[in-house]
């Protein structure tokens, strides 16, 4: 066989990008080749002139498999056809194992034996396919139960996601009804049934009086209008027919109980009502559903021996049992077994609450129970639990029983973190003085007695706890800081840690107080403190000074949500985060409430532009702390609102000399430009759409530009030596500002008392609103002082600006309040409620609803501005289907996603490489159900970032033979995960996929990790205080309480790295994924229908539609063309 | 053919542009500041006054009279009004392409298809407030579709948290009615962020157009204001009604908010005692649609780029004592306009 120099080249070497590789005669017209799609083209047609030749078809395949393109199994399948009987056997073999793979992929069993009887036949010996009955464990633990009509209905009714699997479908209910079923009446008066509960028994009871009128045919039949069974199914359906049969018969309420019931939950009654109006027969299926129950129904019948009530009944009047049934349904499947096999249900219905929330790290192998830590910490784990590892069932028991639950939690936290913090803190001494140091002496209330987890600070603690490299804890500033701090009963209440603080030898001893505040959630302020310095540090060269880490401790209260703006950026000197403390504090000195607020905003509208500059390498080493410092020096402490503008003129100066907006440039025009991403080379399109967007809000929000503003000022100041103003930008600004409107213009008396805070952003605007520029001009044109003292009516207009910039950057996808709201951006209130300071606060949404009906606005600093507008905005999305199941907490993280970072610095190759090890973590998925080896591997990857019960679920999807449902039950980040992991551990793998992998781990610095998860991460405040997007690769977090519910989405990082993959698949330029992503992000978001904020398997699943019709939808949807 | 004039019944008939009326004819952009406008006339005692010509009406902006483009009556098709006064069919004239934005109607229907009737969109409250009465009030929103005009078209969405699209613009009623009975109650209501969204997708669609918000009010989620959402029914011409209950006088805000959206934007609110008790309602706003005059007009020359007033006078009676003209009172210039 011949093979050309270039198809070598293609095949071996894959340079970068791998299609444009040169040589020979292949070589020159993939030289020429500029995607794929030509390469692809040029290889065709190389087929075309030389059909035969194997070479080819080798490089073709290769290619379609590295872009996951339609067609590759059939270019595998004629290129080892053109291999022939006499071709080498490896190569058969490598083609023979990527069709093998392909064919597991596409769950095509008897292709796959066929492939792998040919792939022995070459000489292949180290695939089997394993027994497929292994895997099928879970599904024989399932029994079935019967609900009365259709699952659709019954899902409408007891709000479940309509595209739930059945063996999840209980598990979802169980959830439901323990979270929303019933409320506590109090410490004597039991539980009582919500609204929701009974809507439910009410459905049930309509559904088996339709089943009974169904009868044996178990199909409702009506025939004709005028008949007794029409009667008598209005009357379970609490209508009545209004106007005679025929065409003006009309279906109208009778039972509006009834009524609802019907409606609710989704009953054709339009179509009854056609059918009776045109007297056709009408039919509707009840016939009864059958969906699987976990142990089958019995297990669960504990308080109806007799079997009275019907099954479902049995689960819908018991929390704590459906609280069990979901905690056994989230655990491993051999543990949960294990555990039911040995274990009372009543005794584990007593501790339901526990294994709900603590459980799902439970893990039994080999008959032994795997505890965190490993080896080295199993004995410890023994003694502080009480039973050997080797007696799992009681093991647990004992576990989930011992101090209210503290002990659980504790097993819990520390299973779900990894690397060497997990080391230290399983060393098994300090792990038992830690966990004594959380129980502390009284262990009343437990952890699991509120509705949600009360671990949150003590699940970020050990998750974002750091070692240094001598191994011990890092301790912001020096331990003497935290002694001190802990000392102090302004920050301690405790009195015993207040006694210990000054005798602290070292830094376990202060990792065992913060263990003991972390159990509470409203006294462990110091624990914050660590946990915000920490992170401070984590990406410094240099740690913060033990003066910084003080004054930072010191002004924690005032200032913390400003911290993740020092956190962000780690180039920032000590010298200017406290310069930056320092100038916060001076401007809530300002007296004067409208000057405090237009100072802080305009400072703070400065820092936000420095921030995106920064975090998108606009500024640049030592541009990032000198800029920083130039802009609080430049605004500091203005005594009136004309030393204010000059200020922020200067600080908007610095930013533009920092970013090379100097020498006649259109200072507008700059900074939206670096807004933008114009600074970055890329496709005009794209760049100048990004610009429209931040223009049309500027419109939108009438901000006058910094261009007129500073314009204006150089003439009010040439006005003092003589020189001209210019009428024409008088005019116009004094027509833009006579535009502000007044949120009260047209309230009525009602409205306007019912508008009861914002009274400083309300004076903002209406000073605004009130200046007459031109007529002031004209009056004061014969005083220079005067006319340069008119700088003051300017001031508050370049905050607004300032402001409505930092605004538009984070506007989220199809942002509506800005473009309709002109005053959003206005109406900022940095002063907050009457008698407090907001200024330095977190931003928080205000006036939402009825009370407000000037609209809502936003309040407090512009700290958390992007998770603030993404908040106001998410009540804009339109839910595809009719039933919105999307929750709060989740969707204005997943937006974040979208609005925060930016993509203007990615490569081809980039997005090419975290799309390759996506389809390498599939590709091993396939490879892991005939290798045993690769099997191990990938479950070794996901035990590190994956819970057991997941993990498990994809074993036995493998063991099933079907790796197409293990790629489902993971995330893309998992994904990529595993392709990191199992590539980095099996060096011999052979694939395209993995060739191409390797070899840009090796030739290219651009895709080293530290850099793909710059640029596909995801920002994290709540966990890593900071808006920085990175990937962390953390196990997916429970939902706890309160702000801490951000966890659980934050570790949600798939979204970039997806529609990384996606767009590779479409051959987009990467810089289009700053206007996709967004879009595809809000596609996705509307088309969630999930039972849960836990249950993140249906934003997966919805992601996965959006990418799919995507791919499937466009006209590029097969770039590199499809079969042979 | 005017050009003005050509782009005049373009917009009205909400073709995409660039637009070729004949393949050697220029390419045309649309101007958006085309007004739209709707109103009924009625005599002393409240009876519509129909019949009436455009020759008859005299439109002022701020004081300025304007030169009316088209003019329709109840449902029939809009006509040109010539220089003379008379009255002429629209010629249509072909898209080059879709229609930008996601217009919610998925009708393939004739040109003149798309001038007759008026497109009624029913925005339908399902959200906690409206638990109690929200059967009776799905059966008087089946009631108002039912006797809506066959050459109406409807669109049902619903509204809590979020928005819902039930039904797409269509004149199957069984369809609508399909839609409306499929809806979910419960959650907080988000009434001005919903109507919001039902004003940019009525924007979309051409012809006449009307919405219909069938709410108790209060309004618990909202993050836009109530006049900020009426300034863009003013901007685009469409006129909002409110059906509600006695109930809704609870909220006194609410009401009031009711009232002046829907007069501002040249609908009507009404407040009847029960769901069961929207007959007159009803009966109003269907005649209302079917009596009522459509005019558009390009504005002449006008410095005022804030609110401009809108005066519809008739010739039979210029003060306005016979009859009773209602409309928009006016609105608000575009920026670029």
């Amino acid at each position: 066989m011949k093979i050309s120099l270039g198809v070598l080249t293609i095949l071996l070497l894959p340079a970068v990008p791998l299609y444009a590789a040169g040589g020979g005669e292949l070589g020159a017209q993939s030289a020429a080749a500029t995607s794929p799609k030509e390469a692809s083209r040029g290889l065709r047609e190389s087929q075309g002139t030389v059909p035969r030749d194997a070479a080819t078809a080798r490089s073709l395949a290769a290619l379609l498999d590295r872009y996951a393109a339609p067609g590759r199994f059939a270019a595998y399948e004629r290129y080892w056809d053109l291999l022939g009987p006499d071709g080498a056997d490896e190569e058969k073999r490598n083609a023979l194992r990527r069709m093998v793979v392909l064919s597991l992929e596409e769950r095509k069993p008897e292709q796959t034996e066929k492939y792998l009887a040919l792939y022995r036949q070459a000489g292949g010996t180290d695939l089997a396919l394993p027994d497929p009955a292994s895997g099928n464990t879970a599904s024989s633990l399932y029994g079935t139960i019967e609900i009365p009509g259709p699952v659709p209905a019954f899902a409408r009714m007891a709000a479940l996601a309509p595209d739930v699997s059945p063996e999840l479908l209980l598990s979802a209910l169980a959830r439901n009804i323990s979270i929303s079923g019933y409320r506590s009446m109090g410490p004597e008066g039991g539980m009582q049934e919500t609204e929701y509960l009974r809507l439910v028994f009410r459905y049930l009871q309509q559904a088996q009086d339709l089943a009974k009128l169904a009868g044996e045919g178990k199909v409702l039949r009506i025939g004709e209008c005028e008949s007794t069974e029409t009667g008598e199914l209005l009357k379970i359906l609490g209508y009545r027919m209004r106007g005679g049969c025929g065409g003006d018969l009309v279906l109208e309420t009778v039972n509006p109980t009834k009524a609802f019931i019907t409606v609710d939950s989704g009953f054709p009654l339009a179509d009854l009502e056609q059918a009776l109006r045109t007297n056709r027969p009408f039919a509707y299926d009840m016939t009864p559903t059958k969906i699987p129950i976990l142990y089958g129904p019995d297990y669960w019948a504990l308080n109806d021996p007799k079997k009275e009530k019907s099954p479902i009944q049995v689960l819908l009047s018991d929390p704590a049992l459906c609280r069990l049934y979901l905690s056994l349904a989230k655990l491993e499947t051999n543990t949960a077994e294990i555990i039911r096999k040995d274990i009372e249900l009543e005794k584990l219905r007593a501790f339901s609450h526990v294994i709900d929330f603590y459980g799902a790290m439970f893990h039994v192998e080999n008959g032994r129970v795997v505890t965190p830590g490993g080896a080295k910490a199993q004995a410890k784990w023994e003694k502080m639990v009480g039973a050997s590892v080797s007696k799992p069932s009681e093991f647990f028991m004992k576990l989930i029983s011992s101090d209210d639950g503290w002990l659980a939690c504790y097993y819990d936290a520390l299973y779900r973190i990894e690397g060497p913090a997990k080391e230290y803190l399983t060393e098994p001494e300090r792990m038992e003085r830690f966990y004594e140091a959380l129980r502390g002496k009284i262990t009343s209330p437990g952890p699991a007695r509120p509705v949600f987890r009360a671990n949150t600070d003590m699940l970020i603690f050990t998750h974002r706890l750091r070692l240094d490299a001598d191994g011990r804890p890092h301790i912001p500033g020096t331990l003497a800081v935290w002694k001190e701090l802990f000392a102090d009963k302004k920050f301690v209440d405790d009195r015993r840690l207040r006694r210990a603080a000054p005798g602290w030898r070292d830094a376990d001893d202060l990792i065992a107080a913060l263990f003991g505040l972390s159990r509470s959630y409203v006294e462990n302020l110091p624990l914050r403190m660590f946990i915000a310095t920490s992170e401070m540090n984590r990406l410094r060269d240099r740690p913060l000074e033990p003066a910084t880490v003080q004054l930072l401790l010191n002004e924690y209260n005032t200032l913390r949500s400003q911290y993740s703006l020092l956190t962000e950026s780690p180039q920032l000197s000590d010298e200017a985060i406290r310069q930056f403390v320092d100038t916060a504090l001076a401007t809530q000195k300002i007296r004067n409430e409208e000057l405090r607020a237009d100072t802080v905003g305009s400072l703070q509208g400065l820092l936000g532009l420095w921030q995106i500059y920064a975090r998108h390498g606009i500024l640049r080493g030592p541009d990032v702390d000198s800029t920083f410092r130039k802009i609080l020096e430049s605004v500091g402490k203005p005594e009136n609102e004309a030393q204010l503008f000059a200020n922020a003129r200067k600080g908007v100066q610095d930013l533009l000399t920092a970013t090379g907006g100097t020498g006649g440039a259109d200072p507008q025009k700059h900074i939206v430009n670096l807004l933008a991403g114009v600074r970055n080379a890329g496709d005009p399109a794209v760049l100048a759409k990004q610009t429209q967007t931040i223009n049309t809000i500027v419109d939108a929000q009438n901000l006058l530009t910094l261009t007129d503003l500073f314009t204006l000022d150089d003439q009010l100041q040439g006005a003092a030596s003589g020189g001209a103003i210019d009428t024409s930008l008088v005019n116009r600004l004094t027509a833009q500002i006579g535009r502000i409107q007044s949120a009260r213009a047209s309230l009525s008396t009602d409205e306007k008392n019912a508008l009861s805070f914002g009274r400083i952003a309300e004076q903002h605007v209406e000073h605004e609103r009130k200046v007459r520029l031109r007529a002031e001009v004209d009056k004061n044109s014969n005083s220079p002082e005067k006319m340069l003292a008119l700088r003051e009516v300017l001031a508050p207009h370049l905050r607004d600006t300032l402001v409505g910039l930092v605004y538009a950057h984070y506007a989220p996808p199809g942002g509506q309040i800005l473009l309709t709201n002109s005053q959003f951006v206005r109406y900022h209130d940095f002063s907050g409620l009457p008698g407090t300071d907001y200024s330095w606060a977190p931003t928080e949404v205000a006036g939402v609803g009825w009370s407000a009906t000037s609209g809502g606005r936003l309040m407090g600093s512009l700290s958390e501005l992007p998770y603030a507008l993404a908040q106001a905005e998410q009540n804009f999305l339109v839910p595809d289907r009719e039933q919105a199941l999307i929750w709060g907490d989740l969707v204005p993280q997943v937006l974040l996603t979208a609005t925060v970072p930016r993509w203007w610095n990615v490569s081809p190759t980039q997005v090419h490489y975290v799309a390759l090890l996506q389809r390498a973590g599939k590709s091993l998925l396939a490879e892991a159900v005939v290798d045993a080896t690769v099997r191990g591997q990938v479950m070794a990857s996901l035990d590190h970032c994956s819970n057991p019960h997941r993990v498990s679920e994809v074993r036995r999807a493998i063991q099933r033979r079907d790796p197409k449902a293990a790629t489902e039950l993971l995330m893309p980040s998992e994904l990529f995960r595993v392709g990191l992991d199992v590539l980095a551990a099996n060096r011999t793998l052979q694939s395209p996929i993995y060739t191409e992998i390797r070899h840009l781990q090796q030739s290219d610095p651009s895709v080293k990790m530290e850099t793909i998860s710059d640029l596909f991460g995801s920002p994290k405040p709540a966990l890593t205080h900071s808006y920085r997007p990175e990937l962390l690769g953390l196990r997916t977090m429970p939902t706890m309480m309160g702000y801490s519910s951000r966890l659980m989405a934050e570790t949600w990082e798939s979204g970039a790295l997806y529609w990384a993959e996606i767009s590779d698949r479409l051959e987009m330029k990467p810089e289009e994924l700053n206007i996709t992503i967004p879009e595809w992000t809000r596609e996705t978001i509307e088309g969630i229908f999930a039972t849960h904020l836990e249950d993140w398997p249906a934003l997966l699943r919805s992601m996965r539609r959006v990418g799919e019709s995507k791919v499937n939808g466009s006209s590029e949807s097969t770039p590199m063309g499809g079969g042979q | 053919m005017n050009m003005k004039l050509l782009l005049g019944l373009m917009l009205i008939a909400g073709l995409a542009l660039p637009v070729r009326a004949q393949e050697s004819d220029p390419v045309f952009r649309v101007d958006t500041n085309l007004v739209v406008l709707t109103f009924t006339v009625t005599d002393g005692k409240g009876r519509y006054v129909n019949g009436l010509k455009p020759s008859e009406f005299r439109i002022l902006e701020d004081g300025i009279v304007q030169k009316i483009a088209t003019f329709s009556e109840g449902n029939l098709p809009a006509m040109r009004v010539k220089q003379d006064g008379g009255l002429e069919p629209i010629v249509p004239v072909r898209a080059a392409g879709p229609a930008t934005g996601t217009a919610p109607t998925g009708r393939a229907e004739s040109f003149a298809d798309t001038l007759a009737g008026t497109n009624v969109f029913v925005l339908f409250d399902t959200s906690n407030y409206m638990y109690r009465g929200f059967v009776y009030a799905s059966d008087a929103v089946a009631d108002f579709i039912r006797g809506l005009d066959d050459a109406d078209s409807v669109a049902i969405y619903t509204f809590s948290r979020n928005l819902s699209r039930a039904t797409s613009l269509t004149r199957n009623r069984n369809e609508a009615i399909r839609g409306l009975r499929s809806a979910v109650v419960g959650d907080d209501a988000a009434l001005y962020n919903g109507l919001l969204l039902t004003l940019r997708d009525a924007a979309k669609v051409p012809g006449r157009k009307v919405v219909i918000v069938f709410s108790n009010g209060p309004d618990s989620a909202s993050m836009v204001a109530p006049d900020d959402v009426r300034r863009v029914a003013e901007e685009e011409g469409i006129p909002l009604y409110v059906i509600s209950t006695a109930e809704a006088n609870q909220d006194r805000i609410s009401t009031n908010v009711f009232r002046r959206i829907a007069e501002r934007t040249g609908g009507q609110a009404y407040f009847a005692r029960s769901w069961q008790k929207q007959v007159e309602a009803f009966e109003a706003i269907r005649e209302d649609l079917g009596n009522s005059y459509t005019i558009t007009y390009y504005p002449q020359v006008n410095p005022n780029m804030e609110f401009r007033e809108i005066t519809v006078e008739l010739s039979p009676d210029p003060q306005g004592k016979k009859f009773k003209i209602r409309a928009r009172p006016g609105y608000k210039p575009r920026p670029g306009s």
